[in-house]
């Protein structure tokens, strides 16, 4: 063999010592940049919060612990037991030798038998084996059938043999263990009674062992250190992602060309989000705050079902700060994120985490049919602004597209208003009602300084709407008496939608709130019109607008007059700072100069010229009226002859939040403005026309912004934001959305007509509504109070306390009168379960007279049969009723039963008709108390309802004054029909359909 | 000062005025031929490739580099992960070139004095020995070469983008950097030259350089006297049309393929006129003021003219007055096809400046192809 050697240095071409040091050096650097990659990879955000949380809940358990053991050793039980179990094993320490001895016997003929299983096991085997060599000769004639059966035999006999052995050393075992038992049974049932006491501290102590190291065993001490140790972790760590995260069924991330299923890892940090102890922990640490609406198992959004980005948005598969897409709220907490965890914006996830004052956006995604979400304010607060300022009329928005014009008709205008008022209206609505939903479009940051121009272009659309108003005949309007208007307006129930100049300058704007801002402001009307067309309007809305929101409320035509009169002549009906407003005279060369450019877009300057030559200075007005109503949308919102079927002139917004950022134009506020979508929004809402800025004197003013300004208040915008950032894409893959099911179908097409109608301005539907609860309280203050009362002071039982407990029910109109409650418009909650679908349809056409003590009245909203019986439907799913027919009741109208119901009813009993009218019959008692007509009960309600209506009212309606006279389920009667107490309910039942309308039973029986 | 300097800046790294100075200075740093030679020695520009020059090379680069770095706009831009290969390429390639020129014309000093060559050896000794010396030194080299992609991928995170939507295009929308010469070069010609035709010839080109350069009088070591023409225009081709166009297309091209300079703001929303024009509009439109002509070939007779005078009229005039020497050294074979590359190759920066000199689009226009 050749001996190959190391050529010396002589004929080497690099000197072998350099090499070798650079060679070294390489090394160490390789080694390093190893060392720090597996190191990189080890040093994850979530492993020092694992870490944290892990002592937390150490602590936590350690705590618990301790007071559950020192909870139950102080029980008389466990000290019993104790001191029992002391005693037994005392004794049983007595009986050692005995035991030992018994033991030993035991453990040997264990032993034995377990020696005989195994023979009996492996003779069996064999036997087996034997069988199926058997079959194989005998049937496919692989060998000798005969021997094969003969060994077969053989081993059957001695495996019977065996078995017989096993079974008589089983027997003896047993036997022993009955001697053994019967030693340390007292013990053992000692011992079983202790743990029982201690099983919750011994779960408590189990937990702890896995938490707390200083609780372990020495080797699993070192296990415990050795198994998060960098690169050995990849085995069975201790802190890790994976136990973690939640794969969500059914929800998919869209990757634009594939969809994959959702992966959410925020617990790896959020380590006490589901768990109540950790309510207030320092971030991130703290529990959900609403823990039971969401993630909890039996809350409606199981985290394993809907994950934390389903509703959050975010990046659930990012493990660290930055890549999990958090948002931040402020720009302060942004300034603190950057110091303490470096957060930049991920440019390239498409949905970053909603900031948590918007995170009411991701219920959207779910529950963008509903009318209102419920616990969703913010939400809900935007989606009722979007519908009260009208944004959907100039933005289509998928979800309002039926919504009517939020803006009154101008179809008559010239029949209601005066030009000048026009005008200062126009130029500037908020100076004459400071509540007015209706924007300013001139004085603004873009075109204040282009006031002669605005002046010009305002009287051209004034004089566009003056000339195409089409006649209205106004009727005239008795004397009224304003005083007498005044009570009305505070008590019929005007007060429901409207405001009057007594209003809070300057109001926190709620949902509840703005159900009382359904219809305008109520000031200024001797500015803006005539007592006469107030009149007219009141006693036939339809007949000026047919389209109208505002109901009938069949006012006698007196009360139609002293209302005008107060409405035009009462306090607020002046407003003497606006119609000192001045009005701009016409410029004619202004005028040219805006006639001239709309004629020119669409012919050439000369012809444009020629034409205007032929203009009078009202062509040039209605024409430039025209264009300039259409340019600034006006007939999006009202309904102008001649415009009725002009496009929206906004942008859509249906899926206005999935906007890519790059197509929303930060014109010259780039610098100034976060470049995020939510950003450019909120600008957009304060100012609309600061994307102007720096752009007027390069913009012509025909192409300056013209969003109008709304005046938003902070809380506001943040909630329209938050719709905005909701109006997503539709995700045709979700699967997890509200049930398409009849009963949600429904109970959302009736949520739309209550809405639109504004019934939760006078009842409470679904747990909300009576926005008119304080003002009938001030109604009452001011003048049902103040009257005396008609019949008091004979009560005969214990109203007072039954009020007692009302005032603890009663919840809305806090600080108010709690008797003026009695006068509220009723509370609608199980309405569905009360009446009955026949009369509800027949009632919402023409309301009757239920409850003849209300001021407030139930207007005729002339609702068609269709909507009439959505808002049936509605009630009915909503209280999960058979629907549409319920079932015949037979009614017996003499007998015992009869006879022992009536008594009951009467003043002997009951007192029933002390609160309730029956027909004709007015109560007897106070008139804070009375309640519903009882003579109507046949007709209006449900039989099943009554009964249980009767077994405990406060169930029902928590609060009412109806007292309980089945206490616990107990008659407080007893002498009736047996004590009976579904009987004595049925009967008084069944006598309250004989009523007539004399409050007398009638003679038939019917149903 | 700061502010008016990044301006200047700006203005100057515009393409129209950036290319043309580096036309106009180029062939003086890499001379073709003894009348450029005689200046750049005049001008002492050879100075650049000694170690002095280099420190001075690099000090410049360097320093401007570390300077412009503390503008947002210049960091947002150079330290984007996607980019930082190009910053490696930018300083690389000048090191290597310096390196070489700094080798050759130390080679040419010592063949002036009728040395040999630096790397001249005894032919006993032209031989390095497998092992230990080659294996050894390719094994530090592997080791080096893992040290460095592992810092790399610890450092720069990789740079993922939003996932791809076919109906949302980026703004702006790269190419590959290695590409982004062909995609700057779209900026100027037709797609079926620019996307089709050029990469074609650039390979075939590349593949013919050992046919056409066959003198091997200076092969095995550097020299740049002795073969300047052939490495002034590969150098051209190289650095001002391949490694120019990259940095611009990387650098300096943003949304809307707008032209932004390295202190600029990528504003998506920025303004720029291109009133393009073909030059049959220039010559019957603009200096007659005619309407064009309908037939496609009247039409476009002056550009398939100049173009067809371009390729086939200027060899032969060249090689018949200018490089008649060099005519008969090559023979007309290898002249000819140096002669199409070369000029395929200027064909490039003639186009660009004839684009922003008079706005010319395409010299002909026809519906199924422009050149």
């Amino acid at each position: 063999m050749a001996k190959h050697e190391i050529p010396d240095s002589e004929q080497r071409h690099y000197h072998p010592e350099s090499l070798n040091k650079i060679f070294a050096i390489s090394s160490a650097l390789f080694l390093f940049s190893i060392i720090w990659m597996f190191w990189k990879d080890y040093a994850r955000e979530w492993r020092p919060y694992q870490r944290e949380f892990r002592k937390m809940e150490a602590d936590l358990t350690r705590s618990s612990l301790s007071e559950e053991e020192q909870r139950v050793q102080a029980t008389a039980e466990f000290q019993e037991v104790e001191s029992a179990l002391e005693s037994a094993v005392a004794k049983e320490r007595a009986h050692a030798a005995r035991l030992s001895a018994a033991q030993d016997e035991r453990d040997n003929r264990q032993k034995e038998y377990q020696r005989r299983v195994q023979l009996y096991n492996f003779e069996k085997a064999d036997l087996d084996t034997a069988i199926y060599t058997f079959e194989a000769a005998s049937v496919h004639g692989q060998g000798n059938a005969d021997a094969a059966r003969e060994k077969m035999d053989a081993l059957a006999a001695q495996a019977a043999l065996l078995k017989v052995d096993m079974e008589a050393a089983d027997t003896a075992l047993a036997a022993q263990e009955e001697v053994v038992s019967d030693i340390t049974a007292r013990t053992r049932e000692l011992q079983r009674a202790q743990s029982k006491l201690t099983r919750q501290g011994d779960l408590l102590r189990r937990q702890l062992k896995k938490l707390d190291p200083g609780m372990m065993k020495p080797i699993n001490q070192i296990a415990n250190v050795v198994r998060d140790l960098p690169i050995l972790d990849m085995a069975n760590p201790y802190y890790n992602v994976r136990d973690y995260q939640i794969i969500v069924n059914g929800i998919t991330d869209d990757l634009g060309l594939e969809r994959v299923p959702k992966v959410d890892r925020c617990i790896a940090c959020h380590q006490g989000i589901l768990k109540k102890e950790y309510a207030g922990a320092k971030a991130p640490f703290t529990a959900h705050p609403n823990l039971d609406l969401f993630l909890s198992d039996g809350s409606p959004h199981p985290v394993k079902e809907f994950g934390c980005t389903s509703c959050h948005g975010g990046r659930g598969r990012g493990t660290a700060f930055v890549s999990a897409a958090h948002m931040p709220d402020s720009k302060e907490q942004k300034e603190h994120w950057e110091h303490d965890h470096h957060w930049h914006k991920m440019h390239h996830v498409q949905y970053p985490m909603y900031p948590a004052k918007y995170t009411e956006a991701g219920c959207y995604r779910c529950h963008s049919a509903q009318t209102s979400i419920k616990s969703a304010d913010t939400l809900n607060l935007g989606l009722a602004l979007i519908e009260k300022a009208g944004c959907y009329a100039c933005h289509a928005i998928d979800t309002f597209k039926d919504k009517p014009r939020p803006g009154p008709s101008l179809r008559h205008a010239a029949s209601k208003l005066d030009a000048d008022w026009a005008f200062r209206w126009i130029n500037n609505p908020k100076a004459f009602r400071a509540h007015t939903w209706m924007p300013s479009y001139f004085g603004q940051s873009n075109n204040a300084h282009l006031q002669e121009r605005t002046d010009q272009e305002i009287k051209a659309m004034v004089a566009y709407l003056f000339d195409k108003s089409e006649p209205y005949e106004v009727a005239t309007a008795p004397a009224g008496d304003a005083a007498k208007g005044e009570e009305l307006v505070r008590s019929v129930g005007c007060l429901g939608c409207h405001t009057l100049g007594d209003e809070a300058p300057d109001p926190v704007r709620t949902v509840l709130s703005l159900r009382r801002e359904h219809g305008p402001q109520l000031v200024g009307l001797k500015n803006k019109t005539t007592a006469d067309w107030v009149y007219s309007w009141l006693k036939d809305p339809k007949s000026y607008h047919a389209g109208t929101r505002m109901p009938d409320l069949r006012l006698s035509d007196q009360e139609a007059a002293d209302i005008a009169a107060y409405l035009v002549e009462g306090p607020h009906g002046d407003n003497e700072t606006f119609e000192g407003m001045p009005v701009a005279t016409l410029d004619e060369a202004v005028l040219k100069d805006i006639t001239l450019g709309f004629l020119a877009r669409t012919m050439t300057q000369a012809q444009a010229g020629e034409k205007f030559g032929v203009m009078s200075v009202d062509d040039q007005l209605v024409f430039s009226g025209e264009k300039l109503i259409r340019k600034y949308g006006c007939f999006s919102c009202h309904n102008i002859p001649g415009l009725e079927n002009a496009t929206p002139i906004g942008t859509e917004l249906t899926e206005e939040g999935s906007k890519p950022i790059s197509k929303l134009d930060f014109a010259n506020l780039h610098d100034k403005l976060e470049h995020v979508n939510f950003a450019w929004f909120e600008q957009k809402l304060k100012d609309p026309r600061s994307f102007d800025e720096g752009k007027l004197e390069t913009k012509h003013p025909r192409d300056l912004l013209m969003m109008p300004n709304f005046h938003l208040k902070q809380r506001e915008i943040d909630a329209l934001v938050t719709v905005m950032l909701a109006l997503q894409k539709k995700d045709t893959a979700l699967t997890k959305g509200v049930p398409r099911t009849p009963k949600n179908v429904f109970i959302e097409e009736g949520q739309k007509l209550v809405r639109q109608f504004n019934c939760q301005a006078c009842h409470v539907m679904e747990d909300e509504g009576g926005a008119i609860f304080p003002k009938v309280g001030e109604w009452y203050a001011t003048y049902a109070k103040a009257a005396p009362a008609e019949d008091d002071g004979d009560d005969e039982w214990e109203v007072e306390e039954e009020e007692d407990e009302w005032e603890e029910g009663e919840e809305e109109g806090e600080g108010a009168d709690p008797e003026a409650a009695a006068y509220n418009p009723p509370i609608l909650t199980g309405e569905g379960s009360k009446v009955q679908p026949d009369w509800l349809f027949h009632f919402l056409a023409s309301p009757e007279t239920i409850r003849p003590w209300l001021e407030v009245r139930m207007p005729t909203f002339d609702l068609t049969a269709e909507q009439r019986n959505t808002l049936v439907k509605y009630f009915n799913y909503l209280d999960d009723q058979a629907f549409p027919f319920v079932a015949a009741t037979q009614i017996a109208s003499e007998g015992k039963t009869f006879d022992a119901a009536k008594e009951m009813f009467s003043d002997n009993v009951f007192f029933c008709q002390k609160c309730h009218f029956s027909g004709d019959t007015a109560p007897t008692g106070a008139k804070d108390n009375w309640a519903p007509d009882l003579a109507k009960a046949r007709e209006r309600l449900k039989p099943d309802w009554i009964v249980e209506w009767l077994r405990d009212p406060q169930k029902l309606l928590p609060g009412t004054k109806m007292p309980g006279f089945w206490p616990d389920g107990n008659s407080s009667v007893p002498r009736f029909l047996e004590g009976e107490t579904d009987r004595q309910m049925k009967a008084i039942r069944d006598y309250l359909f004989t009523l007539s309308g004399d409050g007398e039973p009638m003679a038939a029986s019917s149903n | 000062m700061g502010e008016s300097v990044k301006h200047l800046v700006n203005v100057f790294s515009s393409p129209t005025i950036s290319f043309l100075t580096l036309f106009a200075i180029f062939f003086f740093i890499f001379p073709p031929t003894e009348w450029f030679a005689a200046i750049n020695r005049r001008l002492g520009i050879y100075k650049l490739w000694t170690g002095k020059g280099g420190v001075f090379i690099f000090t410049v680069m360097i320093t401007g580099h570390c300077l412009s770095l503390t503008d947002p706009n210049y960091r947002a831009i150079v330290l984007k992960p996607d980019n930082v290969p190009i910053v490696l390429l930018l300083f690389s390639t000048v090191f290597f070139l310096w390196l070489s020129m700094k080798q050759a014309y130390a080679n040419d000093a010592r063949l002036a004095q009728g040395l040999k060559p630096n790397e001249y050896e005894v032919p006993e000794k032209r031989k390095v020995l497998v092992w230990p010396d080659l294996v050894y030194t390719e094994l530090i080299v592997m080791v080096l070469c893992m040290v460095g992609l592992l810092v790399w991928s610890i450092v720069l995170q990789a740079p993922l983008e939003e996932p791809a939507d076919p109906s949302l295009t980026p703004n702006p929308s790269k190419a590959p950097w290695y590409f982004l010469a062909l995609q700057e070069m779209l900026v100027y010609f037709d797609p079926w030259l620019a996307g089709v035709a050029f990469p074609t010839v650039i390979i075939v080109g590349l593949m013919a350089i050992p046919y056409i350069d066959t003198d091997r009088s200076t092969s095995g070591y550097f020299s740049f006297q002795n073969r300047k023409l052939f490495i002034s225009l590969f150098l051209f081709g190289w650095l001002v049309l391949w490694v120019y166009m990259v940095i611009v297309g990387t650098f300096f091209r943003g949304p809307g393929w707008n032209f932004f300079g390295p202190f600029e703001r990528w504003d998506p929303h920025k303004v720029a006129a291109l009133n393009n024009v073909n030059l049959s509009e220039i010559i019957y439109v603009i200096a007659l003021k005619q309407t064009l002509p309908d037939n496609v070939l009247v039409r476009e007779i002056w550009g398939i003219l100049l173009t067809s005078f371009y390729f086939m009229g200027i060899p032969p005039l060249l090689a018949k007055f200018r490089l008649k020497g060099f005519f008969e050294r090559m023979g007309s074979m290898k002249y000819s096809w140096f002669m199409f590359l070369s000029l395929m190759a200027l064909s490039l920066p003639i186009k660009m400046i004839l684009r922003w000199s008079i706005n010319l689009k395409y010299m002909i226009a026809t519906p199924w192809f422009n050149i």
